[in-house]
């Protein structure tokens, strides 16, 4: 792994804008980032970014299993209790999810650790899918790159073979958003498009308009019904939500499906550690009222169990100036864990996550944040990769 | 090669990258279980279960009249009856019988064009089988191929009666901000 200065594309701006990339530069700020790119050997992605990527997803589907099985510990990850039965049905059934994103700390040299799984509403989609696609075959064609240079990313193949499953024999789907928000939009309209490349047809929707039938089916503007909806809005809130309720019996079926309320949560860290122990991608976690969180000593990183864009995540380190270094935010009161401190790498003067997605159950590609300090939030830059042996 | 061999965008932005596919989709017609066993051009379990899919549809998502002459000038004398179970527009409406049945295709591996069974309708004075959305799907029965971007191919969704529209949103305002 390494970070090698490019020369920006003079009408990368233009390209974006023609892709329907609305977000490329956020509040006047640079949100896509080509003035470098992360160079990987296909060896490296593939035995210490994607092998680890399948296996840590087969350890999460081991920890639904055992978490689901235990109130008391859905309890303790602030999963209402009205929902519990709900989630374990919709495991038990099988229903089909979409995606998902680990984000590691990985410096090229000891294994990747997890830091979390955003398994509910990640977002960077449409860059890494789509635009670090179209900025490696621009330098591929200007010879700034060999022709034989790849990028671990199949989400784009992967997602429209994924989604007319998950459409159902109806191939219809609704995808829902707070669409004022446009890189929400612009995430579900993405999702949209590769569905109607599948052959499904789609239909957006705000989340504020969808209704609900007699029978508990969910409905539209039109009166019409929904019968798959894919929803870019937390499973958390919406359980909290006064519509939540109607979430308990809907005959539609909602992608993610209520069974990732348990691995969109940061308790799944100390589960994971519980259960394994010593794994190498694995980081030392604790629910923070546990009395074994002591052994992390003074030096760890303080989690919400639920957050999004590393909000309220504080590190604890009585060695930095003013013993933390917090990101502000609205969360929290649902309470906290404690994970051992595991720097990210740097390189230059910036702070490096890579997010390792996961497609239909499929290690599919990764995308590359830096930030100027060491916690990943929603104004980190995107940057591509690519693999050249 | 670990990237995809083609990223094509058809809906998003000014100028969509690539055209959108489309492909055909073997099916067929039938008036009755009979008629597609002696086709025999699908199993007779097949015929069997997809019939049982169509006529479970058909209560549901029948186009759906107030009175017995509505349905009747649209689908002939005594073309039509009232609905028995609760229509998806809510109320036992009247609908038209249930004329014939197109099979369905399950989706092969790599080939996104798969299809449910639907329900089928006879127009009075016209020549055709149409679906529950009054689209023409064959003019006889026996083998049809259609185009996978087709409304004939599947049943439009229900509509229905929406009880409470509060919708989501009081909790969060977006997840990427």
């Amino acid at each position: 792994m390494e970070r090698i200065a490019f020369e920006e594309r003079p009408d990368w701006r233009d390209d974006a804008e023609r892709c329907g990339f609305a977000f490329h530069t956020m509040n006047g700020e640079p949100y896509w980032d080509e003035s470098h790119a992360y160079q990987f050997s296909l060896a490296e992605i593939e035995e210490r970014i994607e092998d680890p990527t399948q296996e840590l997803l087969t350890l999460c589907y081991r920890a639904v299993d055992r978490i689901l099985d235990d109130d008391a510990l859905m309890e303790r990850m602030a999963i209402p209790s009205a929902f519990h039965k709900a989630a374990r049905d919709s495991w038990n059934r099988k229903d089909y999810d979409l995606y998902g994103r680990f984000d590691f700390a990985y410096d090229g040299q000891s294994p990747a650790k997890l830091l979390e799984f955003n398994a509910d509403t990640p977002t960077s989609l449409f860059e890494s899918s789509v635009f670090q696609w179209r900025w490696l075959e621009a330098m591929k064609e200007a010879g700034h790159l060999p022709e034989d240079a790849d990028q671990f990313n199949s989400i784009h193949e992967k997602l429209v073979e994924a989604l007319p499953f998950i459409a159902g024999p109806d191939k219809r789907m609704h995808f829902a958003a707070v669409l004022d928000s446009i890189e929400d939009r612009g995430t579900v309209e993405y999702l949209a498009d590769c569905a109607v490349q599948a052959g499904v047809e789609v239909s957006l929707i705000d989340m504020a308009d969808i209704g609900v039938d007699e029978e508990g089916w969910f409905t539209d503007t039109n009166d019409y019904r929904i019968e798959t909806l894919f929803k870019l809005y937390p499973l958390e809130d919406m359980v909290r939500e006064e519509f939540g309720e109607h979430l308990l019996y809907t005959p539609t079926r909602i992608i993610e499906p209520l069974w990732k309320l348990v691995l969109a949560n940061k308790g799944l860290m100390p589960v994971l550690w519980e259960m394994f122990p010593g794994h190498p991608n694995l980081l030392p976690a604790y629910f923070e009222e546990s009395p074994a969180s002591a052994s992390l000593g003074e030096r760890y990183v303080r989690k919400p169990l639920l957050s999004r864009e590393g909000a309220n995540v504080a590190i604890i380190d009585p060695t930095m100036p003013g013993g933390r270094l917090e990101v502000e935010g609205t969360y929290g009161e649902e309470g906290f864990i404690r994970q051992q401190l595991h720097m990210l790498p740097k390189f230059g003067s910036d702070w490096t996550v890579i997010g390792s997605w996961i497609i239909a159950g499929r290690s599919a590609g990764i995308g590359i944040r830096e930030d100027t300090t060491p916690v990943t939030r929603n104004t980190s830059r995107f940057l591509p990769h690519f693999i050249v042996d | 090669m670990k990237r995809s061999v083609a990223v094509s965008l058809v809906i998003m932005g000014a100028a969509s990258l690539a055209a959108c596919q489309e492909e055909t989709v073997d099916s067929a017609v039938y008036y009755s279980v009979d008629e597609c066993v002696s086709g025999k051009t699908y199993s007779p379990e097949k015929c069997e279960t997809d019939y049982k899919a169509a006529e479970a549809m058909h209560e549901k998502v029948a186009p759906a009249y107030q009175t017995q002459a509505d349905c009747e000038a649209e689908f002939g004398a005594s073309q039509c009856a009232q609905a028995t179970e609760q229509h998806a527009s809510g109320g036992f409406p009247f609908l038209p019988l249930l004329a014939g049945y197109m099979i369905g295709k399950q989706m092969g591996a790599g080939n996104a064009a798969g299809v449910a069974a639907q329900p089928l309708y006879r127009q009075a004075g016209k020549n055709a089988f149409v679906n529950a959305g009054g689209h023409e799907v064959a003019r006889s029965t026996g083998p049809v191929k259609l185009s996978s971007n087709s409304p004939a191919i599947r049943t439009p969704a229900a509509t229905t009666r929406t009880m409470a529209r509060g919708g989501f949103g009081s909790r969060s305002m977006s997840v990427s901000a």
